[in-house]
């Protein structure tokens, strides 16, 4: 017996060990430029200035974190919903659509996911401001006679955020909605279902695993968003990331900033691990094959 | 095998409706997919619609489901015109190619569905559920999902999900196509069970030959958007009545001849290759063109002193063993490709190289006027080689 196991270890270990080399400069990498600045940040947040759990209590105990922290969540969750309510009929376009009429709807999904995310903010400020293309045609019109004040608020914040996180959702259940085989709509419609009932107890259910990934992708890079509502929000619509960037480089709070960063971390894990439970993503693929 | 379980709302079986196509057309952008088509299935009739691939076949059932709107033309099932009516206003049943089974449902949900859109009762739905799945056998699955079942109790779920409601009409796409050999003879044996049982109307498409003539009560051959010949599996395969037909079911020996004369009870044609032979009497025009079909098995290796209206010398160009049978490719004197199939001998038979008499009586000629194109070669005219079989593909 040990013969022979020794003889499996040096028969099998080498080449498995290859292949594991080819894992090493991604793994390196990933130490390097990830898990290390986490770990430190982790570390300075129960350290500095002084060791112990006090920026925690802090953040448990001052409403005002727990209000942001709230806010935040609130408007990730809200453009979430909307990119879901605004991509699924995108998507379903885009599946539905052949010749070139699709190659038109794809540039058109694809062309904004392609612009840097500061440009195409930029790009709202100038549609959004104090004189920007909304107020001119608003003004001109004679519906309004003084511009409206639509930049740095929350209307301007979700604009942006749902606008550059749309390709997000769409990309993932337009992907889900053609791989369906179409027979599965047809049965449903030959055992009686009309098209609206096809679509709502067969199509939708069918492609919820494709809306779950896009709204999980949405929502988690819609909770860490710092540069488009730092630019188009208000005063009022602070987020997590605004705060934790306000006290590194208005007020130095290393240590402070340090541990809003590993609770927004840990508000997300929890979120996503909820998400997984008790959305059963598991389940749904499995059926899905 | 169990006897079928009676549909408990009605002691008498389903009983299929008539089902009646009149000059159905579907034209697609110019291209004609079903050419003015006309066909009657009477009440539990188990009819095939057979082609190769473009034939215009699932144009055809998907016009009879309300998939594809006929360009014109009419669908008539029980005596109704159901054209214009919407696929879930139809009341007919489908059996998809790969099932089509809802993955995120179970199987009594998949089962239970058709009766849900119809919104009956709870109780109803599960003693119709109960009944369908009784008698298709998998009374115990109600709970697994389908990708929880083989490929054969998929099939049979989809077929009690089409039968459920009672519909007036069973189309099936290529129902056994996914199934490995022995379980399709399993399900084919069921399939046929179950349809005599209800009185079932069933229309099927399919390209595989095989699943045709085992299943059907008659077969529509189809090509080019037409029907070539319907009838009954022995009326296609003995008396093919046209060379597309000889050549599309079964095996046939397709030659090009031209009439010599009439001798008594036979007439005498000459192929393009110089070989000449005796054909039925009648079977076509002295002087005219016309093809031939020759079954395989209709062609008989001699024995010495035997004799048939024809016989030649021919050599053996090359074996191909089928298990049960032995396929040979022969050369004539004249140059003429022949196939014979013939029982594999004891003895292990005529080998490569051999030269063979073989003979053939008058009657296995099918003789056919010059007017239609053969099947092979798309539509050149056939070639000097016999027609390769055509299993299936």
């Amino acid at each position: 017996m040990p013969a022979s196991t020794a003889t499996i270890f040096l028969g099998v270990a080498p080449e498995h060990r290859r292949r594991l080399l080819l894992l090493l400069p991604a793994l390196i990498f990933l130490a390097l430029a990830f898990a290390l600045p986490l770990t430190l940040i982790a570390i300075r947040s129960v350290t500095d200035p002084t060791p112990g759990f006090d920026h925690y209590v802090t953040i448990g105990t001052a409403s005002v974190y727990l209000r942001v922290l709230a806010s935040t969540f609130g408007l990730a969750l809200t453009v979430t919903l909307a990119t879901v309510m605004l991509g699924y009929p995108v998507a379903y376009a885009l599946a539905r659509s052949r010749g070139a009429w699709r190659s038109l709807l794809v540039a058109l999904v694809l062309l904004p996911f392609w612009t840097s995310l500061l440009v195409r903010t930029y790009a709202w400020m100038v549609i959004l401001g104090r004189y920007g293309i909304v107020n001119q045609v608003l003004m001109a019109l004679g519906i309004t006679e003084e511009p409206l004040k639509l930049l740095h608020t929350s209307l301007a914040t979700h604009l942006g955020m749902i606008h550059i996180l749309l390709p997000f959702l769409i990309l993932p259940v337009w992907s889900v909605m053609t791989r369906l085989d179409p027979a599965l709509t047809m049965a449903a419609r030959s055992l009686g279902a009309s098209p609206l009932r096809a679509f709502l107890r067969v199509f939708v259910p069918l492609t919820l695993p494709g809306v779950m990934a896009g709204a999980m992708l949405v929502f988690i890079l819609a909770l860490g968003f710092y540069v488009t509502p730092a630019l188009l929000g208000g005063p009022a619509d602070l987020t997590l990331s605004m705060l934790i960037s306000q006290q590194v480089s208005e007020l130095l709070a290393w240590g402070f900033a340090s541990a809003l960063a590993v609770t927004l971390l840990v508000a997300t894990l929890a979120v996503l691990a909820l998400a997984g439970r008790f959305l059963g993503l598991g389940r749904i693929w499995e059926g899905l094959d | 095998m169990s006897p079928v379980p009676t549909s408990p709302s009605a002691a008498a079986p389903l009983r299929g409706a008539v089902v009646r196509l009149d000059r159905l057309r579907k034209e697609f952008g110019g291209a004609v997919a079903v050419d003015d088509l006309s066909l009657e299935v009477g009440s539990g009739e188990f009819l095939t619609l057979l082609g190769p691939s473009g034939s215009g076949k699932s144009t055809t059932l998907l016009m009879i489901a309300g998939f594809v709107v006929p360009t014109r033309g009419e669908v008539y099932v029980g005596g109704n015109a159901i054209t214009r009516k919407p696929p879930h206003e139809r009341d007919i049943g489908i059996v998809f190619q790969n099932y089509a089974l809802f993955p995120h449902l179970t199987v009594y949900d998949n089962v239970a569905f058709p009766l849900r859109m119809r919104k009956q009762p709870a109780a109803r739905v599960a003693e119709r559920v109960g009944w369908a799945l009784d008698l298709i056998r998998l009374g115990g699955l109600g709970g697994r999902y389908p990708h929880q079942l083989s490929g054969g109790q998929q099939q049979r779920v989809a077929l009690a999900r089409a039968l459920v409601f009672e519909p007036s009409l069973l189309l099936m796409d290529e129902p056994l196509g996914a199934l490995d050999r022995r379980l399709r003879e399993t399900m084919q044996g069921e399939l046929k069970r179950l349809q005599r049982a209800l009185g079932l109307t069933v229309i099927c498409v399919t390209h595989d030959q095989e699943e045709a003539l085992t299943l059907s009560d008659r077969i529509a051959i189809m090509n080019h958007g037409r029907i070539e010949h319907l009838g009954t599996p022995e009326d296609l395969y003995e008396r093919p009545q046209t060379p597309f037909v000889a050549e599309f079911l079964g095996e046939s020996n397709a030659l090009a001849a031209k009439v010599l004369r009439d001798d008594g009870p036979r007439t005498i044609v000459r192929t393009t290759q110089g070989l000449e032979m005796s054909v039925r009497a009648g079977a076509a025009k002295s002087a005219s063109e016309v093809r031939l079909a020759i079954r395989p098995e209709r062609i008989d290796f001699l024995e010495p002193g035997e004799s048939r209206d024809n016989v030649v010398d021919a050599v053996i160009d090359e074996t191909v063993y089928l298990g049960d049978a032995v396929r040979y490719l022969l050369r004539t004197a004249s140059g003429e490709g022949l196939t014979l199939k013939a029982r594999c001998p004891a003895g292990g038979g005529p080998g490569i190289g051999d030269t063979v008499r073989v003979g053939w009586a008058a009657d296995a000629v099918m003789v056919y006027a010059n007017t239609h194109a053969f099947v092979s070669s798309s539509g050149l005219p056939p070639p000097a080689q016999p027609g390769e079989g055509r299993g299936g593909g």
